[in-house]
Order: C-alpha cells, then structure tokens, then sequence
C-alpha cells in the first residue's frame, strides 16, 4: 500500500482537511498540464473534479489499495478524461513537449497507474451498458438495495419466483454485453 | 451439465441445497467457462453494488469539492457581444446603476453569500456536527451558534466548525465574537482563510474597529467571491 493511500481515505471519509490538501499539493500542476494541452480553465476543474469522483467511486467498497503515488493515479486519469472530453467535442490536443510538470513522477508508478486507471474504466463500461438497459437495469439496482429480496419483488410488481429469475438473467444478459464491447476486449487484453 | 444464470444465482447465494451445491462445484473445477461466469456474476454485483452506494454519498463529497474547484480552477466567464449588443447592455446596466445611486446609500458590504455547509446528512443521533450543520443551512443561525459552541468543547479543532460559527454570529449580530474566530481562520491555512479576511473585516467594520477593518478588506484578493464586498468595506471607511 501506498503512503497516498491517505488521499483515498480522504475522499471516502469527506475529509475536508486532507480533501483540501490533494487540491493544494496537485490542482496546480494539473491545472498547468491540462492548460499546456490545449484545455480550458473551466474544463480542467472538471476533469479533475471527476477524476476524483472516479477513484471515490472505486475504491467505495473500501477494497481498494493504492500502489502508486497518488499524483500519478491522478495524472492518468485526467489524461484519459481530456482525451475522451476532445472526442466528445471540436477541441483538439495540443501534443507539443513533454510532462514537464510531472518529471518528478517515478517511471515504475506509471504500470500501478494505468492499472488503477483500466479498473476504472472497466467499472465505468459496466455501468454505462447498464444505464441502457432499461427494466433489466431498475431490477439489478434493486436487487442490490439492503432490504429483503421479497419487498423488492413487491415493488417491482412481480413474484418473488419471477424476480428472481428475471434477476439473473438481466445480471446474464449485463455480463453478455459488457463481453461483447470492443472496449472491454481492450481493457482486458 | 449446462448451468443457467438462475443457477449460479442461487449458487452465490448459497440456496442450493447440498447435493446441487456438491455438483455445482465439482462442475466449477473443471469447466473453465462457468468459471469465468462466476466470476464474471459476482464481479458486476459488486461493481454495481458499489457504485449504487456511491452515488447515494457523492452530494456530500460534491459540497467539499465544488468551492475547492471553483477555488483553484474557475475563472469569470468573458462572454462575446456584438457591438449592436453591447450598447443596449451598456444602457440598461448605466440606467439601473442610476436608479441605484439614486435610490440607495451604497453597497452595503453585508450583501454577500455563502456556501451551504457541507456535510448536513445525519447518520446517527450523535452525529451532532451534522445537525449543527443542518440547522445553520436551515438558516437558524442562533440554534446553530449554540450548537457549534457546544462541538467547539467536546470535538477537536475544526476550522469548518469556526468558520460556520462565525458566519451564525455576523448573522446574529455577534460582530465581538465573530471577529477573533475569523482572525484566526485568516491567519491560518485552511481552506477558509481567504474567505475569513472578508468576514473580519466585515466584523471589525461593525465593531468600528476601522484600522483592522481596512486592514483585513485590503487583503481581499481581486479573485475572491469577497472582492467587490471587501471594497464595499473599504468604501464605507473612507
């Protein structure tokens, strides 16, 4: 585990001291990168902002266990973020120089770094190919509420039988889809 | 033998009975395919299961993020007008700063906003800094001084408490007290210290205290949300 992993417990406790911290010790850096590569001041705040979301959404099972610095995990994951944000929109990248902003980031953090960024990405796939499926999507996010399994049967109109039946085969055709997505070959190869 | 989801479904949650669970398993170590099935289920319960819980909690880690991002990356937007545009604009703005001049004594340093305190979910009947939190966003600023004064003696330090302390005294009009909380804060290096030249100045403003009033306005940054409150301030002293 990481010295940074503070930073990750931070973001899971709403630890308003520390949460400040990552902001003081990282938002300038990112802020001058993303701004090198062509990003708005406005746009940088929030794929920072979401980047952060990102890792307190990963590691809320509180499994998670960082292996690099946590300036590199960040680093990563801005960079994907703006990269995705350029393809979503007419902005183009600046690709002109070096991380110079980062050349004190070891190179052997960089392999821990794309490995918590790759999990992210993978849990992002899940839910997005969830979000499109409509009924069997309301069915799997409720089966995972902490109440019994027959009370959400009754809420969703259903016998307990087929609720759980229709259950698993929305958690089946979910596992099919996230399988069958090009990104989710690439993730995992 | 071919396993459905159905199946493995009930295996996770350990509903078959012993001798399908026996065969289950047997069928687990050999087949690489329901391997992968398992393991592919009980991954997306978990992932789903865990980004459903986060969602539920991500208001409350937005309140701390939202200031401390607009804090350190947002600038004012500088829109584009056409000329045609911006003289109707200039206008109407000179015509209602007219109306104001004429209508009012000046800006009053005390029109200014704040942040809902973050943090306001009660979990647990102990949770006592949420419910102070949640009664100063309820705007009870008097039940709210009460209560952050009783978490000032029984919890550690707390500069979020303070800050929210002081603001409930300049609300209540407690500008004796307010004003060596917000010193503290200004002189200090959390996240409010910038925010808190503001407030002491706009306490020691109230207290007549005029030296340490311009002092503490001077200090008000160009960036700061507290910047046109502070030459308010300022403004008033001359």
């Amino acid at each position: 585990m990481h010295a940074d992993q503070k930073y990750i417990e931070a973001l899971l406790n709403h630890d308003q001291r520390l949460i400040s911290e990552i902001y003081q010790r990282f938002a300038a850096n990112m802020k001058a990168y993303l701004l090198s590569r062509g990003c708005s001041e406005d746009d940088a705040g929030d794929v920072f902002q979401e980047a952060l979301i990102d890792m307190y959404k990963l590691a809320n099972d509180k499994q998670f266990v960082l292996t690099c610095p946590f300036e590199a995990f960040l680093l990563l994951l801005c960079k994907r973020k703006f990269i995705n944000k350029t393809k979503k929109t007419s902005l183009t990248v600046v690709t002109n120089g070096e991380d110079d902003a980062y050349t004190h980031i070891p190179g052997d953090a960089n392999a821990g770094a794309a490995e918590h960024t790759a999990q992210v990405e993978k849990e992002k796939l899940v839910m997005l190919v969830l979000d499109e499926m409509g009924n069997c999507k309301e069915v799997i996010l409720k089966s995972l509420l902490k109440k019994p399994q027959e009370e959400i049967a009754e809420e969703l109109g259903m016998t307990y039988a087929y609720y759980r039946k229709r259950k698993s085969n929305c958690m089946g055709e979910l596992a099919e889809l996230v399988r069958n997505k090009p990104q989710f070959k690439e993730l995992v190869s | 033998m071919t396993y459905t989801y159905s199946d493995i479904d009930a295996y996770l949650n350990g509903e078959l009975n012993a001798e399908d669970q026996q065969q289950f398993e047997q069928e687990l170590r050999s087949n690489t395919q329901l391997q992968e099935q398992v393991n592919a289920y009980r991954l997306l319960n978990s992932t789903v299961g865990k980004h459903q819980q986060a969602e539920q909690t991500l208001p409350e880690l937005k309140q701390i993020l939202d200031p401390l991002t607009h804090q350190y990356f947002k600038q004012q937007k500088a829109k584009l007008f056409t000329m045609k545009r911006m003289i109707y604009m200039l206008a109407a703005a000179a015509s209602v700063v007219l109306i104001l001049l004429l209508t009012l004594p000046g800006t009053s340093p005390d029109n200014y906003s704040f942040n809902d305190m973050p943090g306001a979910i009660v979990r647990g009947a102990e949770d006592e800094k949420a419910k102070a939190a949640q009664l100063f966003n309820n705007k009870q600023y008097a039940e709210a001084a009460t209560a952050f004064t009783k978490l000032r003696t029984t919890a550690p330090a707390d500069a979020t408490v303070d800050f929210y302390l002081g603001l409930s005294l300049l609300k209540t009009e407690k500008y004796a007290e307010a004003l060596p909380l917000f010193e503290t804060l200004a002189n200090g290096s959390s996240v409010y210290a910038e925010d808190a030249n503001f407030f002491a100045a706009l306490s020691a403003y109230h207290l007549q205290q005029n030296d340490k009033a311009k002092q503490y306005a001077e200090k008000v940054k160009g960036g700061s949300r507290y910047w046109k409150n502070a030459k308010g301030v300022l403004k008033k002293l001359k």
